[in-house]
């Protein structure tokens, strides 16, 4: 969570939350009902609080900063009579209680609100931009999860010292790059030295799903390198420490082979913490997506997040930024839920 | 996990172990020349990041080992410039951001309502889009060096608030504490004295990590367009010029590249170096 | 590690598609060849019917703000919309009709009387009448139309419909920069105008129809049927697709995706040159300029600006930024301007030594210059060649780098601090025009310039009727622009257009539409 940046900042936490014991989701399960459903009725004034603050954030912060969409639609050469007659009519006059009272009471009735600048209900534009993003995202999630698991599973599994440290040399680069850089170097690598892939640009999938993917291959491979690096090193991790357990060796000491203890019994007790892991690492991909979307010029969510700022669109930034916090909201209970099933010491909505 | 109660003792020696180790060594080692270069470039290169002249883009030689910009500017010696520019922002954005945040974190020990309301202060910022709240901060605050720390600053505060929270929430439960209190120590003591020693390690580790992030930040501002004002260089600054160039010059975002991946890779060894000394108690 | 598709680029089944296309259009049509630049029609090629273009363009329509003149409209705008009349800058007196077939100006100059083509109509199927033209011209005057002339129809006396096809307007003074305005102005359709703001009802009389808005991402223009010229019209449809980033526009030209694009910097613009695949060239023109705060230090001593203007080193600008596309130039009026004397084009040629002893002598030195400018990358890069100037004649500048909005609500507040660069997209209008449109030329410019002389210079620009009281005027507003320069010129650029050459036809000019009525594509 924190930067944003699409690259896990949690590292010391992740390979901590690593140690715990491997049945997690098995306990969950079963502590699940009742207990979530207190948590969540605590939960429930700080979650509004949240959101309450955040709206106003979101709706003051862009309204600090110098010019308004008036300025912007004024044109390039505008006298003051132009645009304070455009404020009028765009209703920016109006005292600011009373534009953020209009913009709740919209929301709370499903609303959305209008775009100042295109004049176009902000719903509609984001359902436009939402494709692309929602693309590159699924084909991250998809890399992230092969790579992940892959090289989790053969981190987690006996090898020879060599094989393991090329692995952990993998990880290593992945967790430690940013997507923006990985995006810049695959840039650099298929895109100009050897002219493989499209470097900018995109196609919608069901326009032309063989260009479309095309389009996406760098872009989604740059956003899930460093989550895929997450999901391997906490696989191997929960494998390794598994294999140290006494049924492990109790199976080894009963002649089982290594491949069958490696698939029947660590692989499926270390799957639960790593389906976890993938669900929560899913929000980071969206978040990592405006730097991304910026660098491959894709017109996601992310550039229509910086555009509409650039714009001044007030309203179009608003409901981007609470959509955001909503999903990071939804994300911050599952990953308590989840952390506090999985470490009893740490007590739900202390 | 379960580490037992300490003393506080932040004696420089327990982390400098870390450097013991072949990973620290390798990771000191390009911090310290990285670190070096930037801050003595001014001195070996006395023309200054400016100098522009009428051969532009040209291709990497022996006279411009990383080619020259559009402006006919050595990239080499912007870069380092450059490097300068982000050191000088993380190395003051880093401690402030450490310092503040854990404070913030460790408050809600003497205040539980002071405490829960920061916490959810910093789930605000949490949820908010990085770099939309990056940009809103540089618009709000103008584009430039003090912007851009506020806005570093603002953005890495939860994740240091919720590592001592999370230090908080683990120990205060525990006998000692609960026996600390009851023979009268004041909160602020048992903070001090046993709450923060518990936190510190996990900090000095996200510390390492944040360092990088915040080099990223500074990039991704940038890349949008939003960051240091030219004709000062910044890393990010000249991946962003560079990007316009990639075609005709593709060498032009070598340079800042090359040492994004240094970094990246010093401060990452350079965690887990950190992590293994700190685990290894 | 994945398996990439095997190395097909994209788009090529999309050129494959168009090829054939092509090559199935059949009716054959000689149009008349017209007066503005006429981009690549080879001799030997002949119109070609149908057929569809794809325009990558850097920029959204702004569908809403049809009385401004907006770069970001040039691409489509005057195939959608169509305005009385055009103007040549190299021969702005002589107007050729468009909607309107013909018009006469009293002798008094003080009223027009206008007669319409009967065969026009709006893409709803109305005929265009005379009560359109008038409503066109009321909205203009509003203060929200935007309009960068909306003082010539504010200075209206009245508008009488004589009849559908019969306008007379009459004025309180001499109009100088009427037709700039009859020419920029498009006519509108008074019952569709509330969907212009939207896009979702964008009704011109021209021989496209604007359709399938997605703002940020694409927008069709369809071939008009009942338009009035239509046999003159070649293209069944041209398709736009805002690419906002410089090197997917790039890729697009280069893969075949797109036949013409624009907003592709000067530099990448270059690339293309020699290449007989693709024809290179300009539309519109942008006055870049470094504006001086006349009211404060070091800026009102006209020593200082001068010594600035001989500092700026155009030429370097010229070749580093935009790739030699631009026209050096220390004057606001475009060089084809009639009456313009050569030797005031090149007044400040770059002579730094001569800068640094104007700055002595006003004991300028070493004051600090902060300079305001938006992130545009050219104005950035324009910046640091700048700054790089004045810091070599003693002066110390400092970067200001604001956001597009911010630079224009500090522009509209007049407080755009001790220096700015700026950039204004007017080329092609005609000086006493420009004197009223053009922010840095306008009485109360962001300069703070003031003085009666300017007055009274400007009112002569604006009441000389003669040719030869014309070219007066126009010599003394030249040298006093010179001698106070508040505001020093640094170079006119046109927008790169790079097309393929399988596109004829198409035509462009310095005021910045790109039009593309008889364009068609050839094998």
């Amino acid at each position: 969570m924190g930067l944003a940046l699409g690259c896990p900042t949690h590292q010391v936490a992740e390979g901590t939350g690593a140690s715990a014991p491997s049945s997690g989701p098995l306990v969950l399960a079963e502590r699940t009902e009742s207990f979530v459903l207190q948590f969540l009725t605590r939960k429930i004034p700080s979650v509004l609080f949240v959101l309450v603050v955040s709206s106003i954030v979101a709706f003051i912060l862009p309204r600090l900063a110098p010019g308004d969409p008036a300025v912007v639609l004024a044109g390039p050469d505008p006298s003051p009579a132009t645009v304070e007659a455009i404020r009028q009519q765009l209703g920016l006059n109006l005292p600011l209680w009373q534009q953020y009272l209009d913009w709740m009471g919209g929301l709370l009735k499903g609303d959305l609100g209008q775009s100042y600048v295109l004049h176009r209900p902000v719903g509609e534009l984001i359902a436009g931009r939402l494709e692309s993003t929602l693309e590159l995202a699924a084909l991250a999630a998809l890399i992230m999860i092969a790579v992940g698991l892959g090289l989790g599973m053969l981190g987690g599994s006996p090898r020879s010292r060599w094989a393991r440290s090329i692995i952990d040399v993998f990880n290593t680069t992945f967790l430690a790059v940013p997507p923006f850089l990985t995006g810049l170097l695959l840039i650099l690598l298929l895109g100009i030295v050897i002219p493989l892939l499209p470097v900018s640009g995109e196609m919608g999938f069901f326009e032309d799903p063989g260009i479309s993917i095309q389009f996406l291959i760098l872009p989604a491979t740059a956003l899930a390198l460093p989550q895929a690096a997450v999901v391997a090193r906490l696989l191997q991790t929960s494998m390794l420490q598994i294999r140290s357990e006494d049924f492990v060796d109790l199976a080894t000491a009963k002649g089982v082979s290594p491949f069958r203890i490696t698939h029947k019994h660590v692989l499926r007790n270390s799957f639960g913490n790593a389906v976890v892991v993938i669900g929560l690492r899913i929000g980071e991909l969206l978040a990592g997506a405006i730097v991304v979307e910026s660098i491959f010029a894709r017109n996601g969510l992310g550039s229509l997040a910086v555009s509409s700022v650039q714009s001044r669109d007030y309203l179009v930034i608003q409901v981007l930024i609470m959509s955001a916090v909503f999903i990071a909201v939804v994300i911050q209970l599952l990953s308590e839920i989840v952390l506090a099933a999985l470490d009893p010491r740490i007590r739900l909505g202390a | 996990m379960a580490r037992e109660p300490r003393r506080f003792n932040l004696t420089a020696s327990r982390y400098l172990q870390a450097f013991r180790q072949p990973k620290g060594i390798f990771a000191a080692t390009v911090i310290v020349v990285l670190t070096t270069a930037a801050f003595l470039a001014p001195a070996v290169f006395p023309g200054g990041y400016d100098q522009q002249g009428r051969d532009a883009l040209l291709p990497m030689s022996p006279e411009h080992l990383f080619g020259t910009d559009e402006l006919g500017r050595d990239i080499l010696v912007r870069s380092l410039f450059g490097l300068r520019t982000d050191l000088t922002l993380v190395y003051i954005a880093a401690p402030i951001t450490m310092a503040v945040g854990t404070l913030l974190g460790l408050i809600g020990f003497v205040s539980k309502t002071t405490g829960t309301l920061i916490q959810r202060i910093l789930d605000v910022i949490v949820g908010f889009p990085g770099l939309v709240l990056g940009i809103c901060v540089v618009l709000v605050l103008g584009t430039g060096f003090p912007a851009l720390l506020i806005s570093i600053v603002v953005i890495g505060l939860p994740t240091f608030g919720r590592l001592a929270r999370a230090a908080l929430l683990s120990q205060q439960q525990r006998e000692y504490v609960t026996a600390a209190r009851t023979l009268g120590i004041s909160r602020s003591t048992i903070v001090v004295r046993h709450l923060l020693p518990n936190a510190v390690d996990a900090i000095i580790v996200q510390g390492a990590v944040f360092i990088v992030h915040a080099v990223f930040l500074e990039a991704s501002l940038s890349i949008v367009g939003l960051g240091i004002q030219p004709p000062q260089p910044s890393l990010g600054a000249l991946l962003n010029t560079g990007m316009r160039y990639i075609t005709q010059s593709p060498t032009y975002i070598l340079g800042p590249i090359i040492i994004l991946l240094l970094l990246a890779f010093a401060f990452s060894l350079l965690t887990d170096a950190l992590n293994e000394t700190v685990n290894r108690k | 590690m994945f398996p990439f598709p095997q190395g097909r680029k994209p788009g090529s089944l999309l050129r494959r598609a168009t090829v054939t296309f092509m090559a199935i259009a059949l009716t054959v049509l000689v149009s008349a060849c017209s007066s503005a630049r006429d981009l690549g029609s080879s001799a030997t090629s002949t119109p070609v019917k149908g057929g569809s273009v794809t325009f990558a363009v850097a920029l959204d329509a702004i569908p809403g703000s049809v009385f401004q003149t907006l770069e970001t409209n040039y691409p489509w705008f005057n195939n959608v919309f169509e305005s009385l009349l055009t103007v040549d800058p190299k021969d702005p007196d002589h107007p050729k009709p468009l909607l309107a077939s013909s018009w006469k100006v009293s002798e008094d100059n003080l009223s027009i009387d206008i007669t319409l083509r009967d065969d026009v109509t709006f893409h709803t199927g109305r005929k265009m009448t005379a009560d359109d033209v008038k409503y066109s011209f009321e909205q203009a005057a509003k203060p929200t139309s935007g309009s960068q002339l909306s003082f010539v129809p504010k200075a209206f006396q009245a508008m009488t419909v004589v009849s559908p096809t019969e306008l007379k307007i009459s004025f309180t003074g001499p109009q100088p920069s009427l037709f700039d305005f009859f020419n920029q102005t498009p006519i509108i359709d008074e019952k569709t105008a509330s969907g212009l703001a939207d896009g979702t009802r964008v009704t011109g009389t021209g021989p496209f129809m604007f359709t399938d808005w997605k703002p940020g991402a694409s927008f069709t223009l369809k071939k008009y049927e009942r338009y009035w010229n239509a046999k003159a019209v070649n293209l069944d449809s041209i398709q736009y697709v805002v690419t906002t980033d410089a090197t997917a526009l790039l890729s697009a030209l280069r893969s075949g995706r797109a036949q013409i694009a624009m907003g592709i910097t000067a530099t990448d613009a270059k690339s293309f040159d020699g290449n007989n695949q693709y024809q290179v060239t300009g539309s519109g023109g942008t006055f870049y300029t470094f504006g001086m705060n006349t009211s404060v230090a070091p800026f009102n001593n006209p020593k200082v600006r001068q010594a600035v203007a001989y500092a700026l080193d155009r030429d370097r600008i010229n070749s580093q930024v935009l790739a030699k596309t631009g026209y050096v130039s220390d004057l606001y009026w475009g060089a084809a301007t009639p009456g313009l004397n050569g030797d005031d084009v090149t007044h400040y040629s770059y002579d730094p030594d001569k800068a640094k002893q104007l700055i002595q002598e006003a004991g300028a030195a070493g004051a600090t210059v902060p300079i305001t400018f938006h992130g545009n990358p050219v104005v950035k890069a324009m910046f640091e060649i700048v700054a790089n100037n004045l810091t070599e004649i003693g002066l110390a500048p400092q970067a200001n780098n604001v956001d597009q909005p911010t630079f224009q609500a500090q522009q509209i507040a007049a407080d755009l601090g001790t220096a700015w660069l700026q950039n204004n997209g007017q080329g092609g209008l005609s000086p006493a025009t420009l004197l009223n449109s053009l922010p840095v030329l306008r009485k109360t410019n962001p300069s703070k310039f003031v003085s009666p002389e300017y007055d009274k210079r400007r009112q002569s620009m604006f009441t000389a009727t003669s040719e030869s009281d014309k070219k007066a005027a126009l010599q003394k507003m030249t040298d006093y622009v010179l001698d106070q320069v508040w505001a020093a010129p640094i170079i006119q650029a046109p927008s790169p257009v790079v097309a393929s050459s399988a596109l004829h036809g198409l035509q462009l000019s310095p005021r910045g539409p790109v039009v593309l009525t008889e364009a068609y594509l050839s094998k």
